[in-house]
């Protein structure tokens, strides 16, 4: 019996080994902030704080480069490389400069558990016309043990590579008049499709916003909800969100603050949603540019009332065959 | 004695395999704003302060400075090389590697991928990209490629945590794409989404390599880039 205790717990010890298996990463490396946004005029000079850190137990060398972007034709936050940089980018290119301390870098040298601090530099020229300017830092690694393969080796390999970037809106020029609208603005089912009937809660809004001026608009928004009485039964806050100029951007769920939580609806419900420049209500606390949509939905729910039928009459069966069988003589 | 003894090796052997707790956490720490001139200043080494963007007051530049932490992601890759070995005829050689991206609360981004070329050799030979059993995957579609009688190489994403693969090739295990090849001016593809699940995503992404009898039996390579880019 006590060798059988000595074994059992050395299989447990081995078991408890066995079971934290190592997840070291050949590379982890982490950049903050992801999205730097410059509103300036030309002949000023711009900076960020980059921070790079490394994770891993390795060393690292790091490659810079820039690279244009627009907005996705997903129209959801996310980037579309420009497949050449414009002329006009490639003259931004000249200005920018990566700065560890005093010193101008190209690449970036970052030990293992190593934070790296970075500014990146934008120098404007005063004769610089205004425009919005939308790129990325892109920091990449290099798999340094890329040695070509000498002819008599016959093993195959794929060599992996990684980068990681950080974004960065320029606007240059006189801020102009905000050119904001709703393109559109409905309610979504469970399945996010546009609906105006729901069985029961919660509801998504889903809104198109166009910014078709110039410049990038950081816009902020709401949503009330009002029953058939007029009542506000609901309120929702849109968290900011940035639109690229010429470009629209579809916002909606849980994540941008647009879900309505309520799971026991019924009735006709108005939603309004309004949008604005997030600017205007820092500088002069008035909504002038505001933009408003509505939407109506109705609810009904079908599940509840089947339910609520089936019991009554299933009551009503029982309390009859009772009475029944009391009457009996 | 020997009854205690594993006890005793268990205890002094558990650092080296307790895998320390991979905490990525945003902390927060004192920030102080100086009464005389509202500027604002932190003691904590870990605390950056980001110049605000030129704005109209300055008060309100300060309060943006407060009320936004800055983001942060971070890309993780389990290795940097796939060793196929020697490649056999009709005999799929299948490799992976984990990739994990770490965000802050909805932080959005995508994982770009391409391949510099096809597997290459150094006598010239080219192991082309995979067109799967029918025909008809690129780096935009995928198709299933189950026959051995299929070669070439391609890829597909198997989600871990938080779902980020595209659906297109994380519906089911058979469904490969080719790498966006930048030789011939492909455009890179988006391979891995947030989702807002979650702050943690994670991926396999398997590689797989088939050649037939007349491939040159020579040492085939290239290299396949990842590129985490942040939303906006």
């Amino acid at each position: 019996m006590r060798k059988f205790f000595i074994v059992f717990i050395h299989a447990a010890c081995s078991l408890l080994l066995a079971a934290f298996p190592a997840h070291a990463n050949e590379l982890s490396l982490e950049i903050s902030p992801t999205l730097n946004i410059h509103e300036t005029l030309p002949g000023s000079r711009v900076e960020n704080q980059l921070v790079l850190e490394n994770f891993a137990n390795q060393s690292l060398e790091l490659s810079v480069s820039y690279r244009q972007f627009t907005a996705s034709t997903e129209e959801n936050g996310e980037i579309l490389y420009l497949p050449d940089d414009s002329p006009e980018f490639t003259r931004i290119k000249e200005y920018i400069s990566l700065w560890d301390g005093e010193n101008i870098i190209q690449t970036v040298k970052i030990q293992p558990e190593e934070k790296k601090k970075l500014r990146l530099v934008v120098d404007i020229p005063a004769q610089e016309p205004a425009a919005d300017y939308y790129f990325s830092a892109i920091f990449t690694q290099r798999y340094t043990d890329q040695s070509p393969s000498s002819s008599s080796e016959t093993t195959s390999k794929t060599f992996l590579e990684a980068g990681i970037a950080s974004n960065i809106l320029l606007s240059i020029g006189k801020r102009q008049v905000p050119d904001l609208f709703f393109d559109s603005f409905t309610p979504l089912n469970a399945s996010e499709k546009p609906s105006s009937f729901f069985h029961e809660g919660p509801v998504d809004f889903n809104l198109r916003v166009k910014n078709n001026g110039t410049q990038l608009q950081k816009v902020k928004g709401s949503i009330e909800i009002r029953n058939i009485f007029g009542q506000k039964v609901g309120q929702l806050s849109l968290h900011p969100a940035y639109i690229l100029a010429n470009s629209a951007r579809k916002i909606n769920g849980s994540g941008n603050g647009l879900r309505w939580d309520e799971t026991f609806i019924l009735g006709s419900y108005q939603a309004q949603g309004v949008i604005y420049p997030e600017r205007e209500t820092e500088t002069t606390g008035v909504k002038q540019n505001a933009r408003l949509a509505q939407a109506t939905f109705f609810a009904f729910p079908v599940g509840l009332f089947i339910k609520l039928v089936l019991s009554i009459l299933c009551i009503f069966f029982i309390v009859k065959g009772v009475r029944k069988r009391l009457n009996q003589p | 004695m020997r009854f205690f003894l594993p006890i005793i090796l268990y205890i002094l052997f558990s650092p080296f395999y307790i895998s320390p707790a991979n905490a990525y956490q945003m902390q927060d720490s004192s920030i102080q704003i100086r009464s005389e001139d509202l500027s604002i200043f932190s003691n904590d080494p870990n605390i950056t302060l980001i110049p605000s963007p030129t704005a109209f007051l300055k008060n309100r530049q300060i309060k943006r400075v407060l009320a936004e932490k800055p983001s942060s992601l971070r890309l993780s890759l389990e290795n940097l090389l796939i060793d196929y070995g020697e490649l056999e005829a009709t005999n799929p050689i299948i490799r992976s590697t984990r990739i994990t991206i770490n965000s802050t609360e909805n932080s959005r981004f995508t994982v770009l991928a391409w391949q510099d070329h096809a597997l290459s050799g150094q006598d010239g030979s080219v192991i082309a990209d995979t067109s799967c059993d029918n025909g008809s995957c690129t780096e935009v579609t995928a198709a299933p490629w189950q026959t051995p009688l299929t070669y070439g190489f391609g890829y597909r994403c198997e989600n871990v945590e938080g779902q980020p693969c595209e659906k297109n090739i994380a519906s089911d295990h058979t469904r490969y794409k080719q790498f966006a090849d930048a030789s011939i001016k492909e455009k890179e593809q988006k391979i891995l989404r947030s989702t807002n699940l979650t702050n943690r995503y994670t991926a396999d992404m398997i590689y797989k390599v088939n050649i037939p009898a007349s491939q040159p039996p020579v040492g085939y390579s290239n290299t396949v880039s990842y590129l985490l880019v942040p939303g906006f």
